[in-house]
Protein backbone atom coordinates (compact mmCIF):
# COMPACT_ATOMS: atom_id res chain seq x y z
CA UNK A 1 0.00 0.00 0.00
CA UNK A 2 1.26 3.59 -0.75
CA UNK A 3 2.02 6.07 2.09
CA UNK A 4 -0.73 8.13 2.41
CA UNK A 5 -0.75 11.75 1.13
CA UNK A 6 -0.46 13.37 4.86
CA UNK A 7 0.18 11.20 7.55
CA UNK A 8 -0.42 13.18 10.91
CA UNK A 9 1.38 11.03 13.68
CA UNK A 10 0.98 12.04 17.79
CA UNK A 11 1.29 15.55 17.18
CA UNK A 12 1.22 17.86 20.20
CA UNK A 13 0.66 21.96 19.10
CA UNK A 14 0.56 25.10 21.57
CA UNK A 15 -0.28 28.58 21.31
CA UNK A 16 1.75 30.05 23.42
CA UNK A 17 2.13 28.35 26.59
CA UNK A 18 -1.48 26.61 26.07
CA UNK A 19 -1.63 23.37 24.89
CA UNK A 20 -3.80 22.31 22.51
CA UNK A 21 -3.38 19.45 20.55
CA UNK A 22 -2.94 16.15 22.81
CA UNK A 23 -0.97 13.76 20.01
CA UNK A 24 -3.57 13.98 17.08
CA UNK A 25 -3.10 10.65 14.52
CA UNK A 26 -5.04 10.96 11.51
CA UNK A 27 -4.33 10.15 8.09
CA UNK A 28 -5.88 11.36 4.36
CA UNK A 29 -4.89 9.00 1.53
CA UNK A 30 -4.89 9.83 -2.35
CA UNK A 31 -8.15 10.71 -3.58
CA UNK A 32 -9.90 10.48 0.06
CA UNK A 33 -12.02 13.27 1.65
CA UNK A 34 -11.97 12.78 5.50
CA UNK A 35 -13.69 15.04 7.65
CA UNK A 36 -12.63 16.30 11.08
CA UNK A 37 -15.52 16.32 13.37
CA UNK A 38 -15.49 18.23 17.02
CA UNK A 39 -16.59 20.83 19.01
CA UNK A 40 -15.23 24.63 19.14
CA UNK A 41 -12.02 24.53 20.20
CA UNK A 42 -11.66 20.58 20.56
CA UNK A 43 -8.36 21.08 18.61
CA UNK A 44 -9.74 21.01 14.50
CA UNK A 45 -8.22 24.19 13.20
CA UNK A 46 -5.72 23.90 15.47
CA UNK A 47 -4.33 20.75 13.76
CA UNK A 48 -5.27 22.62 10.71
CA UNK A 49 -2.85 25.65 11.50
CA UNK A 50 0.08 23.18 12.57
CA UNK A 51 0.15 21.59 9.04
CA UNK A 52 0.54 24.78 7.74
CA UNK A 53 3.29 25.51 10.89
CA UNK A 54 0.46 28.61 11.81
CA UNK A 55 0.76 27.52 15.35
CA UNK A 56 3.52 28.03 18.03
CA UNK A 57 5.21 24.53 18.97
CA UNK A 58 4.69 21.71 17.51
CA UNK A 59 6.24 18.56 18.50
CA UNK A 60 5.21 14.81 16.93
CA UNK A 61 4.90 14.40 13.14
CA UNK A 62 3.13 15.71 10.36
CA UNK A 63 4.30 14.01 6.49
CA UNK A 64 3.07 15.10 3.81
CA UNK A 65 3.60 13.03 0.31
CA UNK A 66 6.45 11.29 2.64
CA UNK A 67 8.27 14.74 3.16
CA UNK A 68 8.46 15.72 7.28
CA UNK A 69 7.29 19.29 7.43
CA UNK A 70 8.09 19.82 11.05
CA UNK A 71 11.06 21.82 11.37
CA UNK A 72 10.29 22.95 7.87
CA UNK A 73 10.02 27.04 7.41
CA UNK A 74 7.20 28.09 6.94
CA UNK A 75 6.69 29.50 3.37
CA UNK A 76 8.50 25.58 2.55
CA UNK A 77 5.43 23.97 3.64
CA UNK A 78 3.41 24.54 0.91
CA UNK A 79 5.28 22.90 -1.91
CA UNK A 80 4.71 20.00 -0.60
CA UNK A 81 1.25 20.23 -2.01
CA UNK A 82 -1.09 22.10 0.58
CA UNK A 83 -3.51 24.06 -0.59
CA UNK A 84 -5.05 25.86 2.34
CA UNK A 85 -8.41 27.46 3.09
CA UNK A 86 -8.60 29.09 6.68
CA UNK A 87 -11.47 29.48 8.82
CA UNK A 88 -11.26 32.90 8.66
CA UNK A 89 -10.68 33.05 5.08
CA UNK A 90 -7.59 35.15 5.31
CA UNK A 91 -8.61 37.00 1.99
CA UNK A 92 -6.15 40.26 1.36
CA UNK A 93 -8.69 43.14 1.80
CA UNK A 94 -7.26 45.80 0.34
CA UNK A 95 -5.83 43.71 -2.36
CA UNK A 96 -8.34 43.57 -5.80
CA UNK A 97 -9.98 40.39 -6.47
CA UNK A 98 -7.63 39.39 -9.52
CA UNK A 99 -4.76 40.46 -7.55
CA UNK A 100 -6.05 38.03 -4.45
CA UNK A 101 -6.52 35.12 -7.02
CA UNK A 102 -2.88 35.66 -8.64
CA UNK A 103 -0.85 36.12 -5.70
CA UNK A 104 -0.03 32.52 -4.36
CA UNK A 105 2.88 30.87 -5.64
CA UNK A 106 2.51 27.72 -7.56
CA UNK A 107 2.81 24.52 -5.85
CA UNK A 108 2.33 22.03 -8.39
CA UNK A 109 1.65 21.21 -12.55
CA UNK A 110 -2.24 20.84 -12.17
CA UNK A 111 -3.49 24.09 -11.13
CA UNK A 112 -6.98 25.15 -12.74
CA UNK A 113 -6.79 28.04 -15.12
CA UNK A 114 -7.97 31.67 -14.80
CA UNK A 115 -10.13 31.09 -17.29
CA UNK A 116 -11.29 27.88 -15.66
CA UNK A 117 -11.96 29.30 -12.36
CA UNK A 118 -14.25 32.30 -13.84
CA UNK A 119 -15.94 29.89 -15.37
CA UNK A 120 -17.01 28.03 -12.16
CA UNK A 121 -17.35 31.27 -9.82
CA UNK A 122 -18.64 33.99 -12.54
CA UNK A 123 -19.31 36.51 -9.85
CA UNK A 124 -15.27 36.63 -9.17
CA UNK A 125 -14.81 37.87 -13.04
CA UNK A 126 -17.23 40.30 -12.48
CA UNK A 127 -15.47 41.56 -9.76
CA UNK A 128 -11.97 41.03 -9.96
CA UNK A 129 -10.92 44.59 -10.10
CA UNK A 130 -12.58 45.79 -6.59
CA UNK A 131 -10.59 45.15 -3.50
CA UNK A 132 -11.58 42.20 -1.96
CA UNK A 133 -12.92 43.61 1.29
CA UNK A 134 -15.96 44.83 -0.30
CA UNK A 135 -17.01 41.09 -1.49
CA UNK A 136 -19.79 39.05 0.53
CA UNK A 137 -18.45 36.31 2.57
CA UNK A 138 -19.50 33.93 0.54
CA UNK A 139 -17.71 35.45 -2.56
CA UNK A 140 -14.68 35.61 0.01
CA UNK A 141 -14.85 31.84 0.53
CA UNK A 142 -14.97 31.22 -3.39
CA UNK A 143 -12.55 33.36 -3.35
CA UNK A 144 -10.13 31.93 -0.99
CA UNK A 145 -10.84 28.50 -2.79
CA UNK A 146 -10.28 29.64 -6.16
CA UNK A 147 -7.33 31.15 -5.14
CA UNK A 148 -5.36 27.87 -3.69
CA UNK A 149 -7.16 25.66 -6.47
CA UNK A 150 -5.05 27.90 -8.88
CA UNK A 151 -1.73 26.62 -7.56
CA UNK A 152 -1.96 23.40 -8.18
CA UNK A 153 -2.42 21.61 -4.59
CA UNK A 154 -2.61 17.99 -4.54
CA UNK A 155 -4.49 18.20 -0.53
CA UNK A 156 -6.97 20.81 0.16
CA UNK A 157 -6.80 21.80 4.27
CA UNK A 158 -10.15 23.44 4.73
CA UNK A 159 -11.50 25.01 7.51
CA UNK A 160 -15.25 25.49 7.90
CA UNK A 161 -15.84 26.38 3.96
CA UNK A 162 -19.91 26.82 4.92
CA UNK A 163 -19.37 28.87 8.15
CA UNK A 164 -22.04 31.70 8.34
CA UNK A 165 -23.04 31.12 4.62
CA UNK A 166 -26.24 31.27 3.22
CA UNK A 167 -27.76 27.88 2.49
CA UNK A 168 -27.79 28.79 -1.40
CA UNK A 169 -23.72 29.51 -1.38
CA UNK A 170 -23.42 26.47 1.48
CA UNK A 171 -25.32 24.09 -1.68
CA UNK A 172 -23.06 25.41 -4.69
CA UNK A 173 -19.68 24.74 -2.50
CA UNK A 174 -21.04 21.63 -1.57
CA UNK A 175 -21.03 20.30 -5.35
CA UNK A 176 -17.94 21.91 -6.34
CA UNK A 177 -16.13 19.83 -3.20
CA UNK A 178 -18.20 17.16 -4.85
CA UNK A 179 -16.69 18.08 -8.50
CA UNK A 180 -13.16 18.10 -6.67
CA UNK A 181 -13.32 15.44 -5.18
CA UNK A 182 -15.25 13.72 -8.24
CA UNK A 183 -11.26 14.56 -10.12
CA UNK A 184 -9.17 13.17 -7.45
CA UNK A 185 -8.29 15.49 -5.06
CA UNK A 186 -7.63 14.45 -1.57
CA UNK A 187 -9.16 16.90 1.35
CA UNK A 188 -9.35 17.34 4.64
CA UNK A 189 -12.09 19.06 5.68
CA UNK A 190 -13.31 20.74 9.37
CA UNK A 191 -17.12 20.95 9.60
CA UNK A 192 -19.35 21.98 12.36
CA UNK A 193 -22.04 21.34 10.22
CA UNK A 194 -22.22 17.74 10.01
CA UNK A 195 -24.69 17.61 7.44
CA UNK A 196 -22.32 19.04 4.84
CA UNK A 197 -19.70 16.73 5.53
CA UNK A 198 -21.80 13.56 5.79
CA UNK A 199 -22.54 14.27 2.28
CA UNK A 200 -18.98 14.51 1.27
CA UNK A 201 -16.44 12.46 3.57
CA UNK A 202 -15.23 8.98 2.96
CA UNK A 203 -14.01 8.91 6.69
CA UNK A 204 -14.53 10.83 9.88
CA UNK A 205 -12.63 11.58 12.58
CA UNK A 206 -13.63 12.58 16.06
CA UNK A 207 -11.51 15.35 17.62
CA UNK A 208 -11.82 16.02 21.61
CA UNK A 209 -10.22 18.37 24.12
CA UNK A 210 -7.19 18.04 21.45
CA UNK A 211 -7.16 14.24 20.83
CA UNK A 212 -8.63 11.53 18.05
CA UNK A 213 -11.26 9.99 20.02
CA UNK A 214 -12.81 7.75 17.33
CA UNK A 215 -12.68 7.37 13.44
CA UNK A 216 -14.81 5.44 11.28
CA UNK A 217 -16.04 5.36 7.74
CA UNK A 218 -18.97 5.83 6.01
CA UNK A 219 -20.48 2.63 6.50
CA UNK A 220 -19.70 3.02 10.44
CA UNK A 221 -21.69 5.95 10.44
CA UNK A 222 -24.94 4.51 11.72
CA UNK A 223 -23.57 3.01 14.13
CA UNK A 224 -21.32 5.71 15.72
CA UNK A 225 -24.50 7.94 15.46
CA UNK A 226 -24.57 8.68 19.08
CA UNK A 227 -21.02 9.47 19.21
CA UNK A 228 -21.38 11.76 16.30
CA UNK A 229 -24.23 13.33 17.85
CA UNK A 230 -22.62 13.80 21.16
CA UNK A 231 -19.42 15.52 19.82
CA UNK A 232 -21.25 17.90 17.45
CA UNK A 233 -24.17 18.04 20.12
CA UNK A 234 -26.95 17.93 17.43
CA UNK B 1 7.47 94.34 -10.61
CA UNK B 2 4.05 91.42 -10.07
CA UNK B 3 2.67 91.10 -7.32
CA UNK B 4 0.38 88.50 -5.14
CA UNK B 5 -1.22 88.93 -1.96
CA UNK B 6 1.17 91.99 -1.97
CA UNK B 7 4.42 89.29 -1.95
CA UNK B 8 6.69 89.74 -5.07
CA UNK B 9 6.26 87.28 -7.45
CA UNK B 10 10.33 86.13 -7.13
CA UNK B 11 10.26 85.46 -3.64
CA UNK B 12 6.73 83.87 -3.65
CA UNK B 13 8.39 81.36 -6.39
CA UNK B 14 11.40 80.68 -4.49
CA UNK B 15 9.92 80.09 -1.42
CA UNK B 16 7.83 77.57 -3.07
CA UNK B 17 10.97 76.31 -5.36
CA UNK B 18 12.30 75.99 -1.94
CA UNK B 19 9.81 74.14 -0.15
CA UNK B 20 9.26 71.87 -2.94
CA UNK B 21 13.15 71.12 -2.25
CA UNK B 22 13.11 70.43 1.45
CA UNK B 23 9.34 68.58 0.23
CA UNK B 24 11.57 65.89 -1.68
CA UNK B 25 13.46 65.23 1.26
CA UNK B 26 10.07 64.92 3.43
CA UNK B 27 8.82 62.47 1.04
CA UNK B 28 11.82 60.42 0.25
CA UNK B 29 12.40 59.71 3.72
CA UNK B 30 8.78 59.42 5.09
CA UNK B 31 8.08 56.91 2.12
CA UNK B 32 10.77 54.66 3.40
CA UNK B 33 9.19 54.86 6.86
CA UNK B 34 6.02 54.48 5.82
CA UNK B 35 7.48 51.11 3.77
CA UNK B 36 9.00 50.36 6.61
CA UNK B 37 6.66 50.66 9.48
CA UNK B 38 3.52 48.65 7.06
CA UNK B 39 6.09 45.17 6.79
CA UNK B 40 7.77 45.26 9.16
CA UNK B 41 5.80 47.08 12.16
CA UNK B 42 8.95 48.76 13.49
CA UNK B 43 9.10 52.69 13.61
CA UNK B 44 12.29 53.11 12.20
CA UNK B 45 14.35 55.81 14.47
CA UNK B 46 17.49 54.83 12.41
CA UNK B 47 16.27 56.54 9.71
CA UNK B 48 18.00 59.77 9.97
CA UNK B 49 21.20 58.04 10.37
CA UNK B 50 21.22 55.94 7.24
CA UNK B 51 20.14 59.81 5.67
CA UNK B 52 23.43 60.65 6.80
CA UNK B 53 25.30 57.57 6.28
CA UNK B 54 24.30 58.10 2.32
CA UNK B 55 25.94 61.77 2.28
CA UNK B 56 28.89 60.43 4.32
CA UNK B 57 29.38 57.48 2.22
CA UNK B 58 29.30 59.89 -0.99
CA UNK B 59 32.26 61.94 0.15
CA UNK B 60 34.72 59.31 1.29
CA UNK B 61 34.11 57.57 -1.83
CA UNK B 62 34.12 61.20 -3.53
CA UNK B 63 37.54 62.09 -1.66
CA UNK B 64 38.85 58.74 -1.93
CA UNK B 65 38.22 57.28 -5.12
CA UNK B 66 37.13 60.46 -7.07
CA UNK B 67 33.46 58.82 -7.85
CA UNK B 68 31.29 61.50 -9.80
CA UNK B 69 28.33 62.58 -8.23
CA UNK B 70 26.57 60.27 -10.62
CA UNK B 71 28.18 57.18 -9.63
CA UNK B 72 28.02 58.19 -6.17
CA UNK B 73 24.09 58.61 -6.34
CA UNK B 74 23.82 54.71 -7.08
CA UNK B 75 27.21 53.35 -5.61
CA UNK B 76 26.26 54.67 -1.62
CA UNK B 77 22.54 54.09 -1.87
CA UNK B 78 23.66 50.86 -2.63
CA UNK B 79 26.39 50.47 0.56
CA UNK B 80 23.71 51.69 3.22
CA UNK B 81 21.34 49.37 1.81
CA UNK B 82 24.01 46.61 2.13
CA UNK B 83 24.24 47.86 6.12
CA UNK B 84 20.55 47.90 6.64
CA UNK B 85 20.58 44.03 5.44
CA UNK B 86 23.35 43.41 7.48
CA UNK B 87 21.60 45.55 10.43
CA UNK B 88 18.06 43.39 9.58
CA UNK B 89 19.28 40.26 9.50
CA UNK B 90 21.82 40.53 12.72
CA UNK B 91 19.20 43.12 15.12
CA UNK B 92 16.11 43.85 13.64
CA UNK B 93 14.69 40.45 12.99
CA UNK B 94 15.00 39.46 16.90
CA UNK B 95 12.17 42.33 18.00
CA UNK B 96 9.76 40.99 15.23
CA UNK B 97 6.28 39.88 17.22
CA UNK B 98 7.55 42.29 20.08
CA UNK B 99 5.82 45.29 21.24
CA UNK B 100 6.94 47.95 18.80
CA UNK B 101 8.69 49.41 21.25
CA UNK B 102 11.40 47.60 21.26
CA UNK B 103 12.12 48.35 17.54
CA UNK B 104 12.12 51.87 17.97
CA UNK B 105 14.36 51.88 20.95
CA UNK B 106 17.15 48.97 18.98
CA UNK B 107 16.84 51.42 15.99
CA UNK B 108 17.09 54.57 18.17
CA UNK B 109 19.90 52.75 19.36
CA UNK B 110 21.33 51.87 16.26
CA UNK B 111 21.09 55.22 15.42
CA UNK B 112 23.02 56.85 18.24
CA UNK B 113 26.21 54.55 17.30
CA UNK B 114 26.21 55.41 13.87
CA UNK B 115 26.06 59.18 14.78
CA UNK B 116 28.63 58.66 17.59
CA UNK B 117 31.25 56.66 15.01
CA UNK B 118 30.78 59.67 12.50
CA UNK B 119 30.91 62.44 14.91
CA UNK B 120 34.33 60.82 16.38
CA UNK B 121 35.89 60.16 12.80
CA UNK B 122 34.97 63.54 10.68
CA UNK B 123 34.43 65.78 13.96
CA UNK B 124 31.27 67.99 14.41
CA UNK B 125 31.82 70.78 11.35
CA UNK B 126 30.11 70.05 8.45
CA UNK B 127 31.95 68.88 4.87
CA UNK B 128 31.97 70.32 2.11
CA UNK B 129 30.84 68.41 -1.13
CA UNK B 130 30.15 70.41 -3.74
CA UNK B 131 27.09 70.63 -6.83
CA UNK B 132 28.06 68.16 -9.65
CA UNK B 133 29.34 70.45 -12.58
CA UNK B 134 26.80 69.99 -14.60
CA UNK B 135 23.85 71.37 -12.80
CA UNK B 136 25.38 73.98 -10.89
CA UNK B 137 23.74 77.05 -13.28
CA UNK B 138 20.62 78.97 -12.44
CA UNK B 139 18.02 79.60 -15.00
CA UNK B 140 15.65 82.38 -15.18
CA UNK B 141 12.01 81.70 -16.09
CA UNK B 142 9.70 84.20 -16.55
CA UNK B 143 11.15 86.12 -13.27
CA UNK B 144 11.40 82.77 -11.70
CA UNK B 145 14.76 81.82 -10.63
CA UNK B 146 15.26 78.50 -11.02
CA UNK B 147 18.59 76.79 -9.34
CA UNK B 148 19.54 73.49 -11.59
CA UNK B 149 20.52 71.37 -8.63
CA UNK B 150 17.38 71.93 -6.66
CA UNK B 151 15.00 71.24 -9.80
CA UNK B 152 17.16 68.20 -10.51
CA UNK B 153 16.62 66.91 -6.94
CA UNK B 154 13.03 67.75 -7.72
CA UNK B 155 12.48 66.11 -10.52
CA UNK B 156 14.59 63.08 -9.63
CA UNK B 157 12.89 62.49 -6.09
CA UNK B 158 9.23 62.92 -7.64
CA UNK B 159 10.30 60.04 -9.76
CA UNK B 160 12.13 58.19 -7.66
CA UNK B 161 8.33 58.47 -5.14
CA UNK B 162 6.35 57.85 -7.76
CA UNK B 163 8.49 54.66 -9.32
CA UNK B 164 8.28 52.76 -5.69
CA UNK B 165 4.40 54.04 -5.47
CA UNK B 166 3.80 51.99 -8.88
CA UNK B 167 6.24 49.27 -7.63
CA UNK B 168 4.03 48.58 -4.48
CA UNK B 169 0.71 49.26 -5.97
CA UNK B 170 1.07 47.84 -9.26
CA UNK B 171 3.26 44.97 -9.11
CA UNK B 172 2.81 41.16 -7.95
CA UNK B 173 6.16 41.94 -5.61
CA UNK B 174 4.15 44.89 -4.75
CA UNK B 175 1.43 42.82 -3.83
CA UNK B 176 3.00 40.33 -1.80
CA UNK B 177 3.91 43.63 0.14
CA UNK B 178 0.69 44.94 0.56
CA UNK B 179 -0.78 40.95 1.30
CA UNK B 180 2.18 40.67 4.19
CA UNK B 181 1.26 43.83 5.66
CA UNK B 182 -2.25 42.64 6.45
CA UNK B 183 -1.45 39.28 7.18
CA UNK B 184 2.47 38.00 7.17
CA UNK B 185 1.95 34.38 8.72
CA UNK B 186 -1.01 33.68 6.44
CA UNK B 187 1.34 34.99 2.94
CA UNK B 188 4.41 33.01 4.51
CA UNK B 189 2.37 30.08 4.78
CA UNK B 190 1.10 30.09 1.21
CA UNK B 191 4.70 29.41 0.09
CA UNK B 192 6.35 33.38 -0.20
CA UNK B 193 9.79 33.48 1.54
CA UNK B 194 8.86 36.49 3.90
CA UNK B 195 11.84 36.95 5.95
CA UNK B 196 13.72 37.49 2.38
CA UNK B 197 10.67 40.00 2.08
CA UNK B 198 11.66 41.70 4.97
CA UNK B 199 15.38 42.38 4.80
CA UNK B 200 14.81 43.90 1.28
CA UNK B 201 12.07 46.00 2.64
CA UNK B 202 13.79 47.50 4.92
CA UNK B 203 16.89 47.28 2.95
CA UNK B 204 15.04 49.47 0.00
CA UNK B 205 13.36 52.21 2.86
CA UNK B 206 17.41 52.43 3.85
CA UNK B 207 18.30 52.85 -0.06
CA UNK B 208 16.03 55.42 -0.44
CA UNK B 209 17.17 57.50 2.99
CA UNK B 210 20.70 57.12 2.09
CA UNK B 211 19.65 58.48 -2.04
CA UNK B 212 18.09 61.28 0.09
CA UNK B 213 21.45 61.82 1.93
CA UNK B 214 23.64 61.86 -1.09
CA UNK B 215 20.75 64.54 -2.93
CA UNK B 216 21.60 66.27 0.27
CA UNK B 217 25.41 66.37 1.02
CA UNK B 218 25.78 69.27 -1.66
CA UNK B 219 23.10 71.94 -0.10
CA UNK B 220 23.06 70.35 3.27
CA UNK B 221 26.28 70.06 5.33
CA UNK B 222 27.66 66.91 5.30
CA UNK B 223 27.72 66.56 9.35
CA UNK B 224 27.34 63.65 12.02
CA UNK B 225 23.78 65.23 13.08
CA UNK B 226 22.07 66.13 9.63
CA UNK B 227 19.63 63.13 9.70
CA UNK B 228 18.65 63.66 13.31
CA UNK B 229 17.59 67.42 12.35
CA UNK B 230 15.68 66.32 9.70
CA UNK B 231 14.14 62.87 11.33
CA UNK B 232 12.19 64.96 13.84
CA UNK B 233 10.29 66.65 10.82
CA UNK B 234 9.95 63.52 8.99
CA UNK B 235 8.22 61.81 11.39
CA UNK B 236 6.00 64.53 11.88
CA UNK B 237 5.05 64.47 7.91
CA UNK B 238 4.09 60.71 8.53
CA UNK B 239 2.14 60.90 11.45
CA UNK B 240 0.53 63.51 9.01
CA UNK B 241 0.11 61.35 6.20
CA UNK B 242 -0.90 58.29 8.06
CA UNK B 243 1.51 55.41 9.26
CA UNK B 244 1.62 52.96 6.55
CA UNK B 245 0.13 54.69 3.63
CA UNK B 246 2.69 55.01 1.14
CA UNK B 247 0.66 57.72 -1.48
CA UNK B 248 0.21 59.66 1.99
CA UNK B 249 3.49 59.52 2.87
CA UNK B 250 4.41 60.84 -0.33
CA UNK B 251 1.68 63.67 -0.60
CA UNK B 252 2.41 64.92 2.59
CA UNK B 253 5.78 65.16 2.18
CA UNK B 254 5.42 67.85 -0.57
CA UNK B 255 2.89 69.34 0.79
CA UNK B 256 4.19 69.80 3.96
CA UNK B 257 7.54 71.52 2.31
CA UNK B 258 5.43 73.62 0.35
CA UNK B 259 3.56 74.92 3.71
CA UNK B 260 6.77 75.20 4.98
CA UNK B 261 8.21 77.23 2.44
CA UNK B 262 4.88 79.54 2.05
CA UNK B 263 5.13 80.19 5.87
CA UNK B 264 8.44 81.39 5.00
CA UNK B 265 7.11 84.10 2.85
CA UNK B 266 3.95 85.32 5.04
CA UNK B 267 5.44 84.77 8.76
CA UNK B 268 8.73 83.87 8.34
CA UNK B 269 8.89 82.92 12.56
CA UNK B 270 6.45 80.22 12.36
CA UNK B 271 8.36 78.50 9.76
CA UNK B 272 10.06 75.96 11.82
CA UNK B 273 6.65 75.09 13.74
CA UNK B 274 4.59 75.07 10.93
CA UNK B 275 4.89 71.37 10.73
CA UNK B 276 3.89 70.26 14.26
CA UNK B 277 1.06 72.81 14.36
CA UNK B 278 -0.06 70.87 11.32
CA UNK B 279 0.59 67.66 13.01
CA UNK B 280 -1.32 68.60 15.97
CA UNK B 281 -4.58 69.59 14.20
CA UNK B 282 -4.30 66.78 12.04
CA UNK B 283 -4.36 64.68 15.55
CA UNK B 284 -7.45 66.56 16.87
CA UNK B 285 -9.57 65.89 13.93
CA UNK B 286 -7.66 62.61 12.22
CA UNK B 287 -5.55 60.65 14.94
CA UNK B 288 -5.14 58.14 11.64
CA UNK B 289 -3.61 60.88 9.43
CA UNK B 290 -4.72 62.68 6.32
CA UNK B 291 -4.51 59.60 4.36
CA UNK B 292 -4.50 56.98 6.90
CA UNK B 293 -7.27 54.59 7.47
CA UNK B 294 -9.08 54.64 10.91
CA UNK B 295 -7.54 52.05 12.56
Amino acid sequence: MTEPILQIENLHGWYDESHVLHGVTLEARRGETVALIGRNGAGKTSTLRAAMNLLGRREGSIRVNGRETIGMPRHKVAYTGLGYVPEERGIFASLSVQENLMLLPSIGENGMSVARIYEIFPNLRERRRAAAGTLSGGEQQMLAMARVLRTGPQLLLLDEPTEGLAPVIVKAIGSLLAQLKADGMTMLLVEQNFHFARRLADRFYLIENGRITDHFDREGLEAHADRVADVVGV
Amino acid sequence: MTELFGIPMPVLSGQILLGLFNGAFYALLSLGLAVIFGLLRVINFAHGALYMMGAFIAFLLGQWLGLPFWALLVVAPVLVGVFAVAMEKLLLRHVYGLDPLYGLLLTFGVALVIEGMAQYMFGVAGKPFSQPQALSGVSMIGGMILPHYRVFVIVVALITCLGTWALIERTRLGAFLRAATENRPLVEAFGVNVPVLLTATYAFGALLAGFAGVMGAPVFQVSAFMGSNLIIIVFAVVVIGGMGSIGGAIASGFLLGLCEGLTKVVYPEAANIVVFAIMAVVLFFRPSGLFGKAA
